[in-house]
């Protein structure tokens, strides 16, 4: 079953299809009877229509923002374990790294002690 | 003088690896510093192989695999949302465009007067999110990498094999042998691998749910870029007739051999299909983006222990 604002959406967006394709005929028939004031007056009703569209979409999609706050902090929380992650085997292999730099020191002290 | 004392405390060391170890490594806690030799650094990396567990590269290549996957996968959303903020620009001109062709005067029109499609406020939310999801998914990248140079330590192996036969200490020599050579590559990768299946199960559980969030967003975006290009600007520039237009001007746009109310309907689906093209663009990458997040191959869920119980 649609939603009311699913239906609410595309009966907008009718209105606006059918507002449009006879936009021009409107518009003149608008003039004639009231003039420039009688056309801005159709044409902002117009916007409201487009306005509401767009608010409406709006509106699904903000629905979601919460899941997205939680999924920043999430990732803020992971990057900040990877980062801590990579600092930890950097130090780590640094440890390695030495201690091979100084068993081959040593390794190399005994040939020559020999 | 140095080598023979070096030896001999290498000798001593390894035969307390083999004979007495606990009371050794207690021991050791106490030497002075230059007596903490090679069995004091076996040691601490015997230690942290018994504490560091069970470890594959298999987990790596998992995490690192996922981690590529998702950095596509948020990228391409990321150009997607991008794609998207430029709609409400091209909405505002279009509509101001249309606004002005369609009316009776069009010299007085109020061409900024037109519907509001900016959406830059949830874009900013999305395309940050994306981008920690991304960020996340190279430093797990990174990582995986860094865990990768386990090699880089190889020589530790091949110096402390050195070391044994010049020692000529037989009695510890392939127990130590078999320690040597395996410890720092192993060391390494099992030191890592079960923060990284942490953190790939995490970066996977946060790609799942940005999966969701996109799939669920689509259809609004879709119908976001249909309505702003062709539901409120292209389906207008079907209203337009001929007195709408110069047909000199109309002519030179035009080439094609017709009269001049063809030349106006050619015009006009020229105009459309420009708009068309301009939302199918958009588009594209919307399903660009779907298409990376289906590629996303998530960590397998841990197998709970079932009975098998007839």
């Amino acid at each position: 079953m649609r939603s009311t604002k699913a239906t609410l959406l595309q009966s907008t967006q009718a209105a606006i299809r059918a507002y449009n394709s006879n936009r021009v005929r409107l518009l003149q028939e608008a003039e004639a009877s009231g003039g420039a004031e009688a056309v801005a007056a159709l044409e902002d009703e117009f916007n409201a229509l487009g306005n509401a569209v767009f608010a409406l979409q709006r509106a699904t999609l903000r629905r979601n923002h919460r899941q997205y706050a939680s999924l920043i902090a999430a990732s803020v929380e992971a990057v900040t374990q990877t980062r801590r992650l990579i600092d930890d085997s950097a130090l780590g292999l640094a440890v390695l790294d030495g201690m091979a730099a100084a068993v081959t020191l040593l390794g190399r002290l005994l040939l020559l002690g020999r | 003088m140095l080598a023979p004392v070096v030896r001999e405390r290498y000798t001593e060391a390894m035969n307390c690896l083999t004979q007495n170890p606990a009371s050794r490594v207690a021991r050791d806690l106490d030497m002075p510093r230059d007596r903490l030799s090679l069995s004091g650094v076996v040691w601490t990396l015997l230690a942290a192989l018994v504490v560091s567990g069970c470890a594959t590269g298999a987990t790596r290549v998992a995490a690192g695999r996922t981690a590529l996957e998702v950095q596509a996968a948020a990228d391409s959303a990321i150009t997607a949302y991008e794609a998207l903020r430029a709609v409400a620009a091209d909405s505002a001109y279009n509509q101001g465009y249309l606004r002005v062709v369609v009316s009776p005067q069009p010299d007085s029109v109020d061409f900024t007067r037109v519907p509001d499609a900016s959406m830059n406020d949830l874009l900013d939310t999305r395309v940050r999110t994306c981008r920690l999801v991304k960020e996340s998914a190279a430093q797990l990248r990174l990582a995986c990498e860094a865990s990768a140079r386990a090699e880089a330590v190889q020589s530790f192996a091949a110096a402390v094999e050195a070391l044994q036969g010049i020692s000529a200490d037989t009695t510890s020599s392939v127990e130590f042998k078999k320690l040597a050579a395996a410890l720092p590559n192993d060391l390494t990768l099992l030191w890592q691998a079960r923060r990284i299946a942490r953190l790939h199960t995490a970066l996977g559980r946060a790609a799942a749910e940005l999966g969701t969030l996109w799939k669920r967003e689509r259809p609004t975006w879709e119908d976001y870029v249909k309505g702003a290009y062709i539901t409120q600007y292209a389906s207008g520039l079907l209203a337009l007739r001929l007195s709408n237009f110069d047909e000199n001007e109309l002519s030179r746009k035009v080439a094609d051999p017709y009269h001049p109310g063809v030349k106006a309907g050619l015009f006009k689906l020229q105009k459309f299909h420009e708009a068309v093209r301009s939302a199918d663009t958009i588009r594209l990458k919307l399903r660009q983006a779907s298409e990376a997040f289906e590629r996303i191959s998530l960590p397998q869920a841990p197998v709970t222990g079932t009975s098998q119980e007839e």
